[in-house]
């Protein structure tokens, strides 16, 4: 009944992930871009600066 | 000393006997009001038991009797079992009641909808108003949703939850929504082959799950999609 990327150790969010970007790999062009833009912005990386 | 002794272990045991008339009493009061089925006789106890002491009063029974009445005659008074019933029928079903959304935007808000069909982890099965209420993770595939009138819109769902609560309110929340023609098969039909030649050269085990992961989904859209 595990799924079998449970088993592997992957979460459910990693899985969510790669299926958001499977579906955004075959949209059109024109929706591609924007779908791409509002994924990107639910994430912020900050990389800390060497002092 | 000992006639002492003997005087006032008799009170106690006068004592008792008369606690314990009192309390007979009360239990055949409770008898009396309760009607064993099946037991005619018993109600007639009180009146058997004790034909010779009315002066006192309707329950001296000797404790050996009053025992042997069995647990559910002593039924001590306020001390009830719960009364059993049946459940509740259930509530009659209304109108579903129908969210679904994505991080971008909203579908459907409240929506009075027939029926919407789910593709989740454990199974696709198609949600009415009064589904049992059950939370669900949703797998890539088709979200259809059937309006009152009977039509049908197709979207499809990378991944999400949907949570069917007990008053027929339904949330469906989703990573990655499209619309069918806002998809296009011949890239799905590419990435899928990208996808599986990415699985045979996976080096490790979590790149080779990924990699399944991302076939299984290109997979669901290409049938969504022919």
């Amino acid at each position: 009944m595990v799924a079998y990327w449970r088993q592997a150790g992957l979460s459910y969010i990693r899985f969510s992930q790669i299926c958001a970007q499977a579906v955004r790999a075959a949209m059109k062009p024109q929706y591609k871009a924007e779908a791409e833009k509002a994924a990107l912005s639910t994430i912020k990386i900050v990389k800390p600066k060497k002092e | 000393g000992a006639l002492w002794d003997l005087w006032s272990l008799a009170r106690s045991v006068l004592r008792f006997h008369r606690a314990l008339a009192v309390y007979a009493r009360g239990a055949l009061w409770e008898l009396q009001s309760v009607r064993l089925p099946g037991c005619p006789a018993l109600a007639l106890l009180p009146l058997v038991a004790c034909p010779l002491r009315a002066r006192s009063g309707p329950a001296m029974l000797p404790a050996r009797r009053l025992l042997a009445l069995g647990p559910r005659a002593l039924r001590l008074p306020g001390l009830r079992a719960p009364a059993r019933s049946y459940a509740e029928a259930a509530a009659a079903p209304t109108q579903m009641s129908f969210t679904f959304a994505s991080p971008t935007q909203v579908l459907y808000n409240g929506a009075a909808v027939k029926q919407v069909d789910v593709p989740t982890l454990s199974g696709s099965f198609g949600i009415l108003a009064a589904h049992v209420p059950t939370l669900q993770v949703l797998k890539p595939g088709v979200v259809t949703v059937f309006a009152e009138d009977g039509t049908a819109t197709k979207y499809f769902v990378s991944s999400g939850s949907i949570t069917v609560n007990a008053d027929s309110s339904v949330q469906l929340l989703a990573e990655e929504v499209a619309t069918l023609d806002m998809l296009d098969l011949a890239a799905a039909k590419s990435n899928l082959d990208k996808a599986l030649s990415q699985l045979a050269a996976a080096p490790d085990e979590t790149a080779k799950v990924e990699a399944q992961i991302n076939v299984e989904a290109s997979e669901a859209l290409v049938k969504a999609l022919e």
